[in-house]
């Protein structure tokens, strides 16, 4: 018998959002047979690729609303293992191509040295990646950079875009430490999930984190990515 | 980009609806060779028959199914798949459970669903390049040419190669496998000194322990259960850990929490259900071996020990009929298996003869009397021991005290064994007998040995070489005559000409060793005469 107190509305929640993924995963999937079907210069091609840039959208989402809840319940651990940093964005990029080819919007990746290896867990950080790029593609004007630096102790990831950048007062909640409320927009929960896997990386006394602010390559909002 | 048009593709999904877009997904990729099925079984037996480039395995493949994970462990075991072959676990979410999983039954990727066609052509290209990395190494491995392998290793490692830390990996497990644990713990600090990595630190806990510090392991694999509380392969390390400082609850308790994260690992239940038993908490043990036994169904992994383990258990709470139930559908089970039908008639022996079936009990001893001299010297200690013990509860003392000599004879300088012979005799009544007849029969052995080696100092090889071996003979366990034995052999070889079937014996003697006792100095100084002899003669 189900009574109030043992009622674990989060894990219900969690596992509907993995059942809705996957139905979504099936369905993205058979919208790309659609798509092969179908003449690229139809209208029909267009809608389907709009239906399959969104679909995937939603599914990047709810990823992330799962794994939140798998590292707030710790079941989730990470899988450190040593990654060439160019080869990991250029996945990122075939990822994202159908939402990127869709919405017009050119992503240009630089990469200091094409053999730059870097110690982190390879799907948390496409996770995170995708989770600051959807929130880009709401507010860029058509141009997304990544830009790659390291020291002897991190790596830097930068995502800058040509929007008109992040509002003030989000921008100072962060650099004020003040704890990000996840309730708050979208951004909001986006950067409360960015910190939080980029704090799951950690290495000896040094610990991973993000930050926002504007300026970067093209004006608009930068995102950095810290990883020790 | 990455041709996938001549590759031949198995797709294993419960879902007909995925197996049919990922086929599609696998024609836009002009791949018109793909097959696929539904479930494990019916995809080992097309593995069987055919060979693919590339296998896409969904890891949950239905309730009481064979999931993706049995599926790949059964076509390694069996040696059904090409290395060549690709094999992707599709997940539906993060792979974080099975990735920790021993290096030997990993896939050579995960893939999250959903994925696009884009993606599965990358990561396919990917692997293929690093496996072409490791093909060398892996084929070396495959010839059981572990010092081969090792050197590999060191060539690779000193290129700096893209998978710099996967070199490093395959290195220190190789080392710990030839027991060479102070080179593992050295590939292992140096990967902990560029990055504390769970596996790396697992690697320094085996190395402790293997070595016998079993505290210092225990402190390491405990601080990386509590800061890795899926790491499951850390659990039944520290279990084991536990286990050889004789704190068994305390092991239990490791496992009772690894299990419940990982219910379907058939050898994390019986690792539960033995140290259950020694615990004497027989409704633990009970429930984890019939776990056991009902995984085994689905599992390449099964083994008769868990049907005898859970007979053992009904004994032990009295349940005598359940008990000789289970021993029964251990012999359907395993009826083509000469060892499992010995234990399970001795059980039944030691059963009925416990119920006042004198009758019963006779026919079973006889029966497993009957296929015992037919294997004898082939058979692990504890089994042996059950055997004895079965003889001296029926009051052939005489049948029981040739089958101590056996076990004696064959760890003859391996206390631990021989404190458990002892305990049989003790419950025979037969303590002071029994302690003389331990100094008697490792007397001989010594002094078979002391035999052997004389002909080889007297440079008698030729001789040396059938002494041994008839030494060797019903004597697997025993490191120093089978180190003597191969040493003759390859003497000999050194000083006349190498030859195949002297390799073959010589190989035979180094795997008894590898089997009981990798670290002892004599298997490691054998072991590179070995393998060069053997590369010389394969050019």
């Amino acid at each position: 018998m189900l009574s109030k107190n043992n009622i674990d509305m989060a894990s219900i929640f969690a596992s509907s959002a993995h059942d809705i993924k996957n139905t979504l995963a099936l369905l993205l999937n058979l919208i790309a047979v659609a798509i092969d079907e179908t003449h690229p210069d139809s209208k029909t091609y267009k809608t389907l690729s709009l239906l399959r840039a969104d679909t995937l959208k939603v599914i990047n989402q709810l990823v992330q609303l799962l794994t939140i809840y798998s590292l707030e319940t710790s079941r989730y651990m990470l899988n450190i293992a040593h990654h060439n940093i160019r080869e990991f964005m250029e996945d990122l990029a075939l990822q994202n191509k159908y939402i990127l080819d869709i919405k017009g919007i050119s992503i240009d990746i630089d990469c200091p040295e094409d053999d730059l290896y870097w110690f982190f867990d390879r799907d948390m950080l496409i996770i995170l990646m995708n989770s600051v790029l959807t929130n880009k593609y709401q507010y860029t004007n058509g141009k997304i950079a990544i830009t790659i630096n390291y020291d002897k102790d991190y790596l830097y990831i930068q995502i800058d875009d040509n929007g008109p950048g992040y509002p003030q007062n989000i921008i100072e909640d962060i650099m004020t430490q003040k704890p990000v409320n996840p309730q708050t927009k979208s951004t909001g929960l986006g950067i409360f999930f960015a910190s939080m896997i980029a704090q799951a990386h950690k290495n000896k006394d040094k610990i991973g984190s993000v930050k926002i602010e504007n300026g970067g390559k093209y004006g608009g909002g930068s995102f950095i990515i810290k990883l020790p | 980009m990455f041709d996938l048009s001549k590759k031949k593709v198995l797709i294993i999904d419960d879902f007909a609806e995925f197996r049919y877009t990922l086929k599609k997904m696998l024609q836009s990729l002009n791949c018109d060779d793909v097959d696929d099925v539904g479930d494990g079984d019916t995809a080992i037996d097309r593995i069987a028959l055919k060979h693919y480039d590339i296998i896409l395995c969904d890891y949950n493949l239905g309730e009481g199914r064979k999931d993706g994970q049995q599926v790949l462990e059964e076509v390694k075991h069996r040696r059904l798949m090409k290395y060549s072959t690709i094999y992707i676990m599709v997940t539906a979410e993060n792979a974080m459970f099975m990735v920790m999983g021993v290096l030997e039954y990993k896939p050579d990727d995960y893939l999250t669903k959903p994925f696009t066609k884009e993606i599965l052509q990358s990561r396919l290209e990917r692997i293929t390049e690093k496996k072409k990395d490791f093909e060398e190494i892996d084929r070396a491995i495959q010839r059981d040419e572990y010092i081969t392998a090792i050197q590999l290793c060191n060539k690779k490692i000193l290129d700096k190669p893209k998978n710099l830390i996967e070199f490093y990996r395959l290195k220190g497990e190789l080392c710990l496998l030839i027991g060479e644990y102070d080179k593992a713990e050295e590939v292992f600090d140096t990967v902990i000194e560029m990055r504390s990595i769970p596996w790396a630190m697992l690697g320094k806990g085996k190395v402790q322990f293997y070595k016998g510090n079993y505290r210092v392991a225990k402190d390491i694999f405990k601080s990386l259960t509590e800061e890795n509380i899926v790491l499951l392969d850390a659990y039944d390390w520290l279990a084991k850990a536990y286990s050889e400082m004789a704190l068994y609850s305390e092991a239990q308790n490791v496992l009772i929490k690894a299990t419940d994260y990982s219910p379907r690992a058939i050898l994390r239940q019986k690792a539960l259900a033995e140290v259950a038993f020694k615990n004497k908490d027989y409704d633990m043990a009970e429930k984890a071996y019939k776990s056991t036994v009902e995984l085994g169904k689905l599992s390449c992994f099964k083994n008769q020990s868990d049907y005898i383990g859970l007979a053992k258990v009904l004994l032990n709470k009295f349940s005598h009929d359940k008990a000789l139930a289970v021993l029964k559908e251990a012999k359907t089970a395993f009826s083509d298996d000469n060892k499992a039908v010995l234990q399970a008639a001795v059980m039944e022996g030691i059963i009925n003869k416990e119920i006042g079936r004198s009758e019963a009990s006779k026919k079973a001893i006889e029966e497993a009397s009957i296929i015992f001299s037919g294997i004898e010297g082939k058979v692990d200690a504890d089994i042996a021991m059950d055997m004895a013990r079965a003889f001296f509860m029926l009051g052939d003392k005489e049948q029981g005290v040739t089958i101590m000599k056996g076990i004696i004879q064959n760890h003859h300088d391996d206390e631990k064994v021989l404190k458990l012979v002892q305990e049989v005799f003790n419950e025979a009544n037969l303590k002071i007998e029994g302690a003389e007849f331990i100094a008697s029969s490792r007397r001989e052995i010594i002094h078979i040995n002391n035999e052997g080696v004389r002909l080889v100092q007297e440079g008698k090889l030729k001789e040396a070489i059938e002494f041994f071996e008839k030494a060797a003979r019903g004597l697997p366990d025993n490191k120093i005559i089978n180190a003597n034995a191969a040493q003759a052999l390859l003497m000999y070889m050194q000083k006349v000409a190498i030859n195949e079937r002297y390799l073959f014996q010589a190989k035979r003697y180094l795997d008894n060793i590898k089997n009981v006792d990798p670290s002892y100095k004599k298997y490691r100084n054998l072991l590179p005469v070995y393998e060069k002899m053997k590369r010389d003669i394969s050019k």
